[in-house]
């Protein structure tokens, strides 16, 4: 499902953060993309967990009409699959966004974003539009 | 989820824990019971439900309400909360228990992964003639894990290459998808595009299996682990007939030794010691027709085992202590388990059973489906 994220004006610096709530392995990337133009991975989580701790985006007038496409895999195999349906229902993502119009803002991932995909494998997607 | 397996070896493994010197004893005596509450009740439940999401258990619940036309008269649940919530900070290093930014264990990691049983079972009681409901709840949980530097070292290596997996997996994902973007202009061809790619993977073979949940399954090097359980009844289902039943407390700490010096982590010495308490108020009183007896248990005891892949041989010692008569017995037996197949085990023991007549433990049987730790066999 698309987000939406006021940043306000074009000097606000914004700052963005990922917390993958998960008992599964996860690897997280992070797009800075326009519609029809480029897609740059600005970021990626690394061997410790899915998360991205803060990180600075730039100013908002760099940012605006880009969209955020953070993309999460999970593997969910370090655990017993009689459990895999309960921690798909438990899976926390938050997506934290900060300096602009609205402040703090903190999305989680929707039932939509989520590929439910056998061998206990997820692809979770999440498209934040920066306006 | 219902598991008449578990029911089964509930039923045969209550046996022993009423602490009466009966003629069959439970190989893995020493052990914790998986469900402790369960234990306690002289009549096993006829199924158990063991849901492992908060929308199982609901769903359990009802069905047992439905199927019973309101609270079943024969009901019993094995969970762990645990399992039932979200857990924002959750990772899959902390899961594991080791805290990779500290570089240390949490050695206590395992005590949030509690379970909790509950039973409520109705019957008859022979003693007073009465109807009698019984309602027993326990709590297990492992209290102290700490693996060995080796299995530490193995752990991070199956988290680095699973993580490179899953890296390049989604980098193969984007690039056959092309448009990033397309989850927003078109979200049902986006979908069929990410299931395509996993479906063509999997024909591939392309990722190969984490190794990650078969390190976390090896032995502890050193262990603790607890259960308490209580258990009451009521009798012509008076609320105010209320009595006590029994209650339990296990306590057991486990050293495990790597034999293989290949590595291989199939040949353990293992080193239990154990102590537990039962106090039992469901014997008749002789002396008062109608009044029950309450008697207090403390068992203390160790066993050593030599495990190898398929085969088990140990000896057990366990001190009995009736605090009630000050009567003081004690069991000393070797224990051997072969595994024939998955499920299916050659279980015998020889030795001294408690108590000072008819105690020649020596039985030879044949167990399947029941590697729950509660396996017995009949005396020959």
């Amino acid at each position: 499902m698309k987000t939406t994220y006021n940043l306000g004006i074009d000097a606000n610096q914004v700052k963005f953060r990922v917390t993958v709530g998960t008992t599964a392995t996860a690897y997280t990337s992070v797009y800075l993309a326009k519609m029809g133009g480029q897609q740059t991975k600005i970021a990626e989580s690394g061997y410790d967990s899915g998360n991205i701790s803060h990180k600075d985006l730039g100013e908002a007038a760099g940012l605006r009409n880009h969209y955020l496409a953070i993309l999460t895999n999970l593997d969910l195999t370090n655990i017993d699959p009689s459990l895999w349906e309960g921690q798909i229902e438990n899976l926390d993502i938050s997506y934290e966004l900060a300096g602009g119009f609205g402040g703090t803002q903190i999305f989680k991932q929707d039932k939509d974003d989520m590929k439910v995909l056998p061998g206990g494998k997820i692809v979770v997607t999440k498209p934040i539009e920066l306006i | 989820m219902k598991n008449p397996w578990m029911s089964a070896a509930f039923s045969v493994g209550f046996a022993l824990s009423t602490f009466s010197q009966s003629d069959s004893v439970s190989l893995k005596d020493l052990e914790i019971p998986d469900a402790p509450g369960f234990m306690l009740l002289d009549k096993t439940p006829t199924t158990i439900q063991t849901p492992t999401s908060s929308k199982a258990f609901v769903l359990s619940a009802l069905n047992a309400i439905n199927e019973n036309g309101g609270i079943p008269k024969n009901y019993a649940v094995d969970l762990t909360p645990f399992w039932f919530f979200r857990h924002p900070q959750m990772t899959a290093y902390k899961y594991a228990g080791y805290d990779i930014e500290k570089n240390r264990q949490l050695i206590f990691n395992q005590l949030q992964k509690v379970s909790v049983s509950f039973a409520y079972v109705t019957g008859y009681d022979s003693l007073t003639v009465k109807d009698v409901s019984n309602l027993a709840i326990g709590l297990r949980a492992n209290i102290i894990h700490v693996r060995s530097q080796r299995d530490i070292a193995d752990l991070k290596a199956a988290n680095n290459l699973l993580v490179d997996q899953l890296k390049s997996e989604q980098n193969r994902l984007t690039a056959f998808i092309g448009d990033i973007l397309l989850s927003v202009t078109d979200p049902v061809l986006y979908d069929l595009k990410v299931r395509q790619f996993y479906a063509e993977e999997a024909a591939k073979k392309t990722t190969q299996k984490s190794a990650i949940a078969d390190i976390l399954k090896r032995h502890a090097l050193f262990s603790v682990d607890g259960a308490i359980a209580y258990s009451g009844f009521f009798l012509d289902n008076q609320f105010s007939d209320s009595h006590f039943g029994r209650f339990g407390g296990w306590l057991t700490m486990h050293v495990s030794k790597v034999l293989d010096p290949k590595q291989q982590r199939e040949n353990y010495l293992n080193i239990y010691a154990i102590g537990r308490y039962l106090s039992d108020g469901t014997q008749r009183n002789d002396f008062a027709p109608g009044e029950y007896l309450q008697q207090n248990f403390i068992d203390a005891g160790g066993k050593l085992e030599f495990e190898f892949r398929q085969l088990s041989i140990g000896y057990e010692y366990l001190y009995r202590a009736n605090l009630s008569n000050q009567d003081y017995t004690y069991r000393s037996s070797g224990l051997i388990k072969y595994r024939v197949s998955e499920n299916l085990f050659l279980t015998g023991a020889f030795g001294r059973n408690f108590g000072t007549e008819n105690n020649l433990i020596s039985l030879l049987g044949l167990n399947w489906g029941l590697s729950a730790g509660t396996e017995k066999a009949m005396i020959r």
